[in-house]
């Protein structure tokens, strides 16, 4: 395994870390997507466990700044999902160049899952997807799974009456709730990017790792949900999903992002053959 | 622009701003602080290093052997290997922009680590928040471990899907590297010859407890919390900072 930087953008303007397997002919190629406003190699040296821990199963990995974030200068007056695409194309540009064109995995924790996705619904090089976090609509059983869910809590249903109230009220003001704000803060994927998204891998058979924590919840509360309520046929072969509803959003826990790595680099193994020979679909 | 490299046998990476003044003589090292910290100062430094750039001095940013995108894990980092990291940089950028004067720089422990490396080419030194002593900042680093192990015991009892009982730590630090940290304390007489520190606080008590000879508060007060997820930009700090890096 070798790191190197590379450059891409206008006049070179920003730069990333490639990590490099021992035999990167042929190799697809994971990119690593900022999570949030940190940069590159975060949260806490994240992107670069998983980026050294994927070269050593065969990828060829970078881990990158868009615009505005680590050390990419930022590009004023623009809407952050163009700022995205433009970025994406000269990311993707560089990387063609240097490799030709291959296969592409994107990783994303948060927006960083966000932006995975839109991408992947414009880019047919895009045939794998490791998303964390990554926004995922309710299917038919989400509500009635968190209302057994909330009573089967004793706390949550000491605390029913409160919460009813605090629903009424805020219904009442137009104000939205934490997990809404939340959600509004960030530029997510729309019904039809999703389609094209999770289409075009079911298409060119690729695959998709989807982990979820306690963010995700309770929006998201079953593994399979994501899948399920995407409701595209084939996904449930491709994607495998995971719950892991006692961790928080950023892995601040070393055991946390410990167990995280070694999934990721798990499923990076097992589809290295896929994720190199799919084709477009 | 940021020339992006790896040197010291490719363990280390680091980011050149090349002074806007190619004749500039002047250098400035930043020494990054750690583990979360470092998540949360990182594009503060990056503009801070773009800024003192621009004003005529050549920076040097770089990351601690084990930590960013350097090479290594924390398991293989001793406080020796750190204080070897950073005199390695300062040798990097008089090799690269020719400098004959460093200014050294450094956040929260990256400045107590600065301060006990000495250098013939390094004159003065300015920080921003620097710890005072390893002791402090590693009982300090506990109590954000116990504060991330209630923080999983609310989300646990928020979603009901129970708690995981395991070593709550942020980062888990080898013996020798604790006890490397443990022992290290602020050197506050800096540089060839020795004079008094320049320390920029995010903290009205500590500017007004006359602890530093030279100690300026910019009026804006923050802490370096775990828990709040937020990146720290403060403008007034970093205009500061600057200020003093690029002053004769």
């Amino acid at each position: 395994m070798k790191e190197e930087p590379f450059r891409y953008g206008e006049n070179n303007r920003c730069f990333g870390i490639l990590t490099l397997p021992d035999n990167p002919d042929e190799a697809p190629i994971v990119v690593a997507l900022n999570a949030g406003l940190l940069h590159r190699s975060e949260p806490y040296r994240l992107n670069v466990l998983v980026c050294r821990g994927l070269a050593e199963a065969g990828y060829i990995c970078a881990r990158i700044d868009i615009s505005g974030k680590g050390d990419s200068p930022p590009r004023e007056g623009m809407k952050f999902r163009d700022l995205v695409d433009m970025d994406w194309g000269f990311i993707r540009q560089a990387l063609v160049k240097r490799f030709g064109e291959r296969n592409i995995i994107l990783l994303g924790l948060c927006s960083g899952a966000d932006n995975g996705i839109k991408l992947g619904a414009q880019d047919p090089l895009v045939r794998g997807l490791v998303l964390l976090d990554a926004i995922s609509p309710r299917d038919a059983g989400a509500a009635r799974r968190e209302l057994m869910h909330k009573l089967g809590n004793f706390r949550k249903v000491l605390n029913i009456p409160r919460a009813v109230l605090s629903r009424v009220l805020r219904r009442i003001s137009g104000k939205p709730s934490a997990e809404s704000e939340q959600l509004m803060l960030r530029d997510l994927p729309t019904e039809d990017d999703l389609r094209q998204c999770f289409g075009r891998i079911v298409e060119s058979r690729g695959r998709v790792l989807a982990i979820f924590t306690s963010h995700a919840y309770p929006q998201y509360n079953q593994a399979g949900q994501f899948t399920r309520a995407l409701d595209i046929a084939g996904l449930e072969d491709c994607c495998e999903e995971e719950f892991w509803p006692s961790m928080m959003h950023l892995y601040p826990v070393e055991i946390h992002r410990a167990k995280l790595v070694e999934r990721i680099n798990q499923w990076g193994r097992e589809h290295l053959t896929t994720l190199r020979d799919s084709a477009g679909a | 622009m940021i020339e992006p490299f790896f040197f010291d046998n490719a363990q280390l990476f680091g980011c050149y701003h090349p002074s806007a003044d190619p004749a500039s003589t002047r250098g400035v090292v930043f020494c990054p602080p750690l583990f979360d910290e470092y998540r949360r100062s990182y594009r503060a430094l990056s503009d801070l290093a773009n800024a003192c750039a621009k004003n005529g001095v050549h920076v040097m940013r770089f990351d601690f052997y084990g930590t960013g995108d350097s090479q290594g894990m924390l398991a293989e980092a001793s406080v020796g290997r750190w204080r070897n990291d950073i005199d390695t940089a300062i040798e990097e950028l008089i090799s690269l922009a020719g400098v004959e004067t460093i200014v050294m720089s450094g956040v929260r422990f990256g400045a107590t680590l600065a301060s006990n490396v000495s250098h013939a080419a390094v004159k003065r030194a300015v920080f921003w928040d620097p710890v005072e002593s390893g002791g402090q900042y590693l009982d300090w680093l506990d109590r954000a471990n116990e504060q991330f192990r209630q923080e999983h015991v609310e989300i646990s009892r928020y979603t009901g899907y129970g708690f995981d009982d395991i070593v709550y730590e942020n980062f888990h630090l080898p013996e020798q590297l604790k006890e490397g940290l443990s022992g290290l304390k602020l050197v506050t007489e800096y540089g060839t010859p020795p004079a008094p520190i320049q320390v920029i606080t995010s903290q009205k008590e500590i500017a007004e407890s006359h602890r530093f000879e030279h100690c300026d508060y910019p009026g804006v007060e923050h802490d370096w919390p775990y828990y709040f997820d937020g990146l720290l930009a403060p403008k007034p700090v970093l205009e500061q900072i600057a200020e003093k890096v690029v002053g004769a």
